[in-house]
């Protein structure tokens, strides 16, 4: 995840980036959660699965479009 | 701002002498996406002094000048909340000379000139950036941002953070902010304490503010910290004094002025909105946290929740992955192998044609075949790895994890959970706990641990104790309540009603005894209701994916390290003694099969591992439907996972810690043994 990676909280539906889980969590290192900024709410950043499979939909879209 | 910065009873300030560009607005108008624009990258987050409340800034230069670009917490307004706005005030408070700039969404340009009102009014200059654009003009509400400046008299540049458009303007603006004309009438009364509180503040100068007035007149606790300590009755003296000469409360008259003075400015610089139309979204909205119907609403939620987790997702997607696939195919290929690899003399009986990981073998075995036994037990036994740490995981938990994610990853994308937490809101308040507690609450459903740590937005450590107590006995987290829902699928609408009803029973009774032992403040939380939306396939596909690969990572290590502490403690013979120890609570009380110890046992580390053994227990036949709903309230109840554990020991101190786990424990094997007990007086056991 980068610092700048758009999320939008499910609960209050801020718009936020790089916001990670809470730091003084003991299973916080290396934990996927992202915390809103605002109102806690944790939800899952996207991880390899995802990003391998808006790969492969890319790719495969980029093929068709050539 | 001198003044605050000597005396002892100022706030915490965040470190740097460099010259700064403070971002401050709304909740939810982009302003953090726009901080991203501004500084590009070296971004800091760190909690602000004394608090828990982040801060995020960054080194970045703007139109050619050095600044230290602070982004603070989303505020409504400079008569603070919550923490976050206080932090938000606090800045803005001790930040002599920098440069201010207002972030609104152009959309909802009252609630922005509203907090644009309080700046002028604290007589700081400031710019207004009005973000989000694009999305004002799709919905017919463009602010002429020209007209707007002139009525205003200060620059005011409109932006889409998102699209980057107009970022370089905004940047030159953003170092050349002014004073803002506008002010609002407020009735003699305050305006002659006003006078009068001025007039207090004489030798204060950096304090000497309408701002500062009006939110002493506003009753602003938080401000007191700043305020010269002999003038605080004084203070307290000109309040009372105008309070008595207006019928309404003075924050009231105060909030009511300034909406008023908004609403001239936006007919002055010819910017009318266009008034939000009705449609079937709004009106469904106002349904489902409707005071009467959001209630049959939630109910219907439910119902669907338990139709299609319950019935769908552990019925046939799991009768299917875990009877077809794992102990037809996998688990059988599994035992295969290690028989071949770890030989010593057994024989697992078929059943139905199938082998399964029980098996008889020659009592007597040299030491390389003990070892072999070791190993092939260790993977393939009754407590293997693969038998029964991946069957739970891959085979039961998965497809029921991954329906429930499905169902509450619809619930989100429609705006429902933001509606949900009103309605529990009204619930607690009426219970007399205080607001602030609904918001944990809520969390719980995302991680109970987290929620945990949110504890410490509550003021009292009694309230802290209470919410913590109540989040761990009866808010299962998502991935729990999925194991939960799909275990209540086949006990039929009765039983499961039953279960429901002793859950939500508990946190009604925890709830009364906090209100009784916790009178706390009914305060409210602010938090804004997005519009109902239809949600979209892709995007939920996309978070059950990442939900699933998150669970994976995070579920099934405890799973496997669940499984290998019951594996060691039957390797060293200790199992059956621990549950003839259990024997009384789990057998006598509970009215249990004694391996139900072994569900309890895992269920400490997580409670859907937990709800995983009793699931399989249910469907080999060794628990009956009443057997299921009382192991099935015990485990809800129980602690949610060795992480909220740790958690609670941290948070409240290893004593209290300590002393909420034990009530937790009496009470959910308590709650069990009643049930039983009544199932046994009505025959029902």
């Amino acid at each position: 995840m980068s610092d700048f990676d758009l999320h939008v909280c499910p609960l209050c539906s801020l718009d936020f980036n790089g916001a990670v889980c809470h730091s003084t969590c003991p299973f916080a290192k290396g934990c996927r959660m992202i915390r809103c900024p605002r109102c806690g709410f944790e939800f899952v950043d996207e991880g390899m699965m995802v990003s391998l499979v808006r790969r492969l939909f890319r790719s495969s879209h980029e093929r068709t479009s050539a | 701002m001198s003044q605050l910065a000597a005396s002892c009873h100022r706030p915490a300030t965040l470190p740097g002498a460099e010259p700064r560009l403070l971002l401050i607005g709304n909740p939810n108008v982009g302003k953090s996406l726009l901080f991203g624009c501004l500084t590009k990258r070296y971004v800091t987050v760190s909690n602000y002094p004394g608090t828990t409340v982040e801060i995020t800034s960054a080194r970045a230069t703007i139109a050619g000048e050095s600044r230290l670009v602070i982004d603070t917490p989303g505020t409504n307004g400079l008569v603070p909340q919550s923490d976050d706005e206080r932090v938000a005030r606090d800045i803005l408070l001790s930040s002599p000379g920098a440069d201010v700039m207002q972030v609104g969404d152009m959309s909802n340009i009252r609630r922005t000139l509203l907090l644009s009102l309080q700046i002028a009014e604290h007589e700081m200059p400031f710019t207004l950036c009005l973000n989000m654009s694009d999305e004002a003009k799709q919905r017919d509400a463009e602010v002429d941002p020209v007209a707007l400046a002139a009525a205003i008299g200060i620059p005011v540049v409109a932006t889409s953070a998102l699209r980057r458009w107009n970022l370089e303007r905004l940047k030159r603006e953003a170092i050349r902010p002014a004073r803002s004309r506008i002010s609002a009438e407020y009735p003699a009364a305050i305006e002659e304490a006003i006078a009068e509180i001025l007039e207090v503040l004489d030798g204060s100068p950096d304090l000497a503010t309408r701002g500062i007035a009006l939110s002493i007149l506003s009753g602003d606790e938080t401000l007191k910290r700043f305020l010269p300590e002999e003038s605080l009755d004084e203070f307290d003296a000109i309040r009372e004094r105008a309070q008595a000469r207006v019928t309404q409360p003075l924050s009231w008259t105060i909030v009511n002025a300034r909406l008023n003075a908004v609403d001239r400015i936006l007919g002055r610089a010819a910017v009318v909105q266009s008034l939000p139309r009705s449609s079937f979204r709004e009106w469904f909205g106002a349904l489902t946290m409707h005071p009467v119907w959001g209630w049959p609403f939630l109910l219907g939620v439910l119902y669907i929740a338990w139709l299609f987790v319950g019935k769908f997702g552990a019925g046939i997607v799991v009768n299917f992955v875990e009877n077809t696939i794992f102990q037809q195919h996998v688990n059988v290929w599994t035992i295969k192998l290690v028989d071949f690899v770890a030989r010593f003399p057994h024989q697992h009986p078929a059943v139905g044609g199938v082998i399964g990981a029980a098996y008889v073998g020659a009592a007597h075995l040299s030491t390389a075949q003990q070892f072999a036994r070791f190993f092939h037990d260790l993977l393939v036994g009754p407590y293997g790895v693969v038998t029964m740490a991946l069957t739970y995981a891959i085979a039961i938990v998965l497809p029921v994890v991954i329906t429930f994610f499905t169902f509450f990853g619809v619930l989100e994308d429609s705006g429902y959970l933001p509606r949900l937490a009103v309605m529990l809101n009204r619930l607690f308040r009426r219970m007399g706990l205080n607001g602030k507690a609904v918001l944990p609450m809520v969390l719980g459903l995302g991680c109970d641990t987290m929620a945990t740590l949110t504890t410490r937005i509550l003021e009292t450590k009694k309230e802290m104790v209470i919410v913590t107590l109540l989040l761990a006995l009866g808010v299962p987290c998502s991935a729990q309540l999925g194991v939960i829902m799909a275990m209540l699928g086949p006990l039929g609408i009765g039983l499961a009603s039953v279960w429901v009803g002793v859950t939500v029973g508990t946190i009604f009774l925890v709830g009364w005894l906090a209100a009784k032992l916790v009178p706390g403040k009914a305060g409210d939380f602010i938090l804004e209701i997005p519009p109902i939306r239809t949600p979209k396939l892709s995007n939920i596909l996309i978070k059950v994916l990442a939900r699933t690969e998150w669970y994976l990572k995070e579920a099934v290590p405890l799973f496997v390290v669940g499984t290998l502490l019951l594996y060691l403690l039957d390797f060293l013979h200790l199992l059956t003694k621990l549950q003839r120890l259990l024997a009384p609570i789990v057998v006598g009380g509970l009215g249990l099969p004694a391996q139900a110890s072994n569900a309890f046992l895992i269920g400490f580390l997580r409670r859907d591992y937990g709800a995983a053994g009793l699931y399989a227990m249910q469907k080999a036949g060794a628990l009956n439907p009443v057997q299921t709903v009382v192991a099935l309230t015990v485990i809800t109840l129980f602690i949610p996972c060795v992480a909220n554990f740790l958690v609670m020991l941290k948070e409240r101190g290893t004593k209290t810690g300590l002393a909420i786990a034990g009530f937790i424990f009496v009470y959910s094997f308590g709650i069990g043994w009643l049930m039983n007990f009544a199932f046994h007086l009505v025959h029902m056991a």
